[in-house]
């Protein structure tokens, strides 16, 4: 009984370790500050009424987003709504800017950001946000290799895409999205 | 004209391919100049991708969620529709009892009185438990936290994952160069504007009391990267890391453990500067080195 406890609290205190970064999980899958609240003390919950188990520190990580990313799937089929229909908030992904033109540029980023369908946008996170594999992307997400290659490729296209609108309002660099998704489009049929 | 599909170029940049895979594919990109421009163009969008993401990332750390997993406590019809922001949740919730205090203030001052002595008896029934709990329970722990808090720091890796991590910085190249040549500041000039696809001279910090100790390539998730290591003789180690890629960016600060960075991009080239060192002396860093650079 002892020994149950004491794994208990390490689920717990794992947990309490990995909150911050289940919570932008949670933000990228639901595109909103209230509904990733709700999902992230959703899933807390469950894990804590898991049998405990001995589990490394990505193993445990990569056990929790799982779960998280199933709670979504029920939630979002219980509410009727198609999993890509729903709208994301902005405002979820609003990041801090030093000047004007750097707040406004960051807008545009957090409206192309809730734009992106939410378990693409979710993958984008775990690849580029958390240095996850596509192995460990796929496992979390119960899909194939392909699919996370697939979605990751599609976020690049976006972006590629947005950075090609920033280039033509005189905004920094980039390369030309155009070529960019051409070039996609013909890997893509190939 | 090479039929490799983006997805299969994007886990070449990305480094998920195996070591015979990955070097397959430089040796194809290496003869084929249309491969190597798609290749560039997803190392562009990559570098905004881990940009963006790792930021989101970043903010979500910082951020306090409060009460987090403890029980909801307010009816579903309160959690304030239309709230945005990260605090949402806690916002709304303190609204709606703000509400209930205005309403309470809005009641006759018979309403007030019988408040009041309700609170009275209440204090006087939590001092009377208060003075039993310290004679009969002095001995007990305390209990346990009912909800994990707020303010959580950023998880950390295990040893073994971290040291993975370090690990994957490093190729052959980087071993196989001979110290002596790590310290030419003229041979790491040369590939340091190389990586870079245009002439960078090495920042001198020799007013802040860092001299140049080395230089050496690494490499990140399959584009090189050049590391210059400083130290002076009352200053800790500093490492500027360059890689290409990524739109202009204003200098931004970061921190892992006691470790502070300061990052920015400009002109198609990507910086860090890494130490344990007060955030204005980071600052000043990376102006000297944007001063330097910019002049090259």
């Amino acid at each position: 009984m002892a020994d149950a406890s004491s794994t208990t609290g390490s689920v717990k205190s794992e947990l309490n370790r990995l909150l911050p970064r289940l919570k932008s999980f949670a933000l990228a899958l639901t595109g909103s500050e209230q509904l990733a609240t709700g999902l992230t003390q959703a899933t807390c919950r469950q894990l804590l009424s898991k049998p405990p188990r001995e589990r490394g520190q990505t193993a445990f990580a990569l056990w929790a987003y799982t779960h998280m990313h199933t709670i979504w799937l029920k939630q979002a089929v219980a509410a009727g709504n198609d999993r890509g229909k729903r709208r994301a908030d902005p405002a979820a992904f609003a990041m801090p800017g030093d000047s004007p033109a750097e707040s406004g540029r960051n807008g545009e980023l957090a409206q192309l950001l809730a734009h992106l369908p939410p378990q693409q946008r979710a993958t984008l996170m775990l690849v580029y946000g958390e240095g996850f594999s596509y192995d460990e992307v796929a496992e979390v997400f119960g899909t194939s290799l392909k699919s996370v290659m697939t979605r990751v490729v599609r976020g690049h296209i976006a972006m590629a895409h947005w950075l090609g609108r920033q280039c033509g309002a005189g905004g920094p660099v980039p390369s030309s999205a155009e070529e960019h998704s051409a070039a996609a489009r013909k890997g893509q049929a190939a | 004209m090479s039929q490799l599909s983006d997805e299969l170029l994007v886990a070449y940049i990305d480094g998920q391919l195996d070591e015979r895979q990955a070097s397959s594919m430089t040796r194809l990109i290496s003869e084929d100049s249309d491969l190597a421009q798609r290749v560039r163009r997803f190392q562009h969008t990559q570098s905004v991708l881990i940009d963006v993401f790792g930021r989101l990332a970043q903010l979500a750390r910082r951020g306090a969620f409060e009460q987090m997993i403890a029980p909801p406590r307010v009816a579903p019809e309160h959690q304030g529709k239309g709230s945005s922001g990260r605090t949402a949740a806690v916002r709304s919730t303190s609204a709606h009892s703000g509400s209930r205090r205005c309403a309470r203030g809005g009641r006759a001052w018979v309403g007030r009185v019988r408040i009041l002595s309700l609170a009275l008896g209440i204090a006087l029934l939590a001092a009377v438990a208060g003075y039993v709990a310290a004679r009969y329970l002095r001995d007990k722990p305390p209990a346990a936290p009912a909800k994990i808090v707020s303010q959580i720091p950023a998880a950390p890796k295990s040893w073994a994952e971290d040291i993975g991590l370090l690990h994957s910085f490093f190729t052959r190249e980087s071993v196989a160069v001979a110290p002596e040549s790590q310290q030419n500041p003229e041979l790491v000039r040369f590939q340091l504007s190389k990586i870079a696809n245009r002439p960078i001279s090495i920042p001198d910090f020799q007013v802040h009391g860092l001299s140049f100790r080395r230089g050496q390539i690494l490499s990140y998730r399959g584009s090189e990267l050049m590391q210059l290591t400083y130290y002076g003789k009352d200053q800790p180690l500093v490492g500027l890391y360059i890689m290409p890629g990524g739109p202009d960016t204003r200098p931004f600060l970061g921190s892992f453990a006691d470790l502070k960075t300061i990052s920015w991009s400009a002109d198609g080239v990507r910086y860090v500067i890494a130490g344990r060192l007060a955030e204005n002396a980071l600052r000043a860093l990376a102006a000297v080195a944007q001063n330097q650079i910019s002049k090259d």
